[in-house]
């Protein structure tokens, strides 16, 4: 499991959506809930819940009711693999590390000295 | 009759009749006119065994009775209206659903059938105005997705 070990591109979104996840690792959601909570636009995170999930670190599974009482079809419920939440806690704060230091470049590169 | 043809015709059946009923049929021949559409109406829906249609033809049933006690009662035809407006919509093609369609159909294979439930869920969470810029914005990154879920492959 090579693709298991190797960590998503740490984008902002991806962070966020980390985010949401790691707020109660226990907790499942749905897409639709962790755009929401995220505030990303919707449609964003399904590529990013995709990439988390095939790097292993989320598992999804169909929510369990009869979408006829429901009367809407089945959600998909993620989180965060067990396994995998220390790994995703720290790729994050990592990340959010990355970008003051990203800040302080900045003026150096707009000055041109 | 393809299911296509007939679902076509059951909505052109419902307009009409939505037509008749907006003329808030205060002429007998109006009554009897509806009374024929909803008639055919639900010969059609009855030969098909849609779920949703169904329910369709529950309302027709419904919706022959108001006739019915409406014009002995001559009270408002309002509610007649509505229900008839409500058979056109519910048979009426969605652009939402349409629009899934196209995002789901540039996924992989494997993956259509999973993220067509997905998203439908997400819809229906939705109220019925946010459907479609949500159904628009799924379109709009449907290749990213394809891109991230082929990522698995190489």
């Amino acid at each position: 499991m090579v693709a298991a070990r190797k960590g998503p591109r740490m984008t902002l979104p991806t962070q966020l959506v980390l985010g949401v996840l790691l707020e109660d690792p226990t907790l499942e959601r749905y897409g639709l809930e962790i755009c929401q909570v995220a505030e990303l636009p919707s449609g964003t995170v399904h590529p990013i819940l995709a990439r988390l999930e095939q790097c292993g670190w989320l598992e999804s599974h169909w929510e369990d009711a009869d979408p006829h009482e429901r009367g809407r079809p089945r959600r998909r419920y993620y989180r965060l693999d067990p396994g995998s939440i220390a790994v995703a806690r720290a790729a994050v704060a990592r990340a959010r590390g990355a970008v003051p230091r990203l800040g302080l470049l900045r003026p150096h590169a707009a000055g041109g000295t | 009759m393809t299911r296509r043809d007939r679902l076509a015709r059951i909505r052109l059946l419902a307009h009409d009749l939505e037509v008749v009923l907006d003329g808030k049929l205060d002429r007998i021949l109006d009554r009897h006119l509806a009374h024929h559409l909803a008639l055919e109406l639900r010969r059609a829906l009855e030969r098909d065994g849609d779920a949703r249609l169904r329910e369709v033809y529950r309302r027709v049933l419904w919706l022959e009775f108001a006739v019915e006690r409406n014009y002995l009662a001559t009270a408002s035809f309002e509610p007649m209206v509505a229900a008839a407006r409500i058979i056109r919509l519910e048979l009426e093609p969605r652009r939402d659903s349409r629009l899934l369609d196209l995002a789901v159909a540039v996924l992989p294979l494997r993956h259509q059938a999973r993220y067509h439930e997905e998203f439908r869920a997400e819809l229906a969470d939705l109220p019925p105005a946010r459907r479609i810029p949500h159904a628009v914005r799924l379109l709009s990154r449907s290749w990213m997705l394809r891109r991230a879920l082929q990522g698995e492959t190489r």
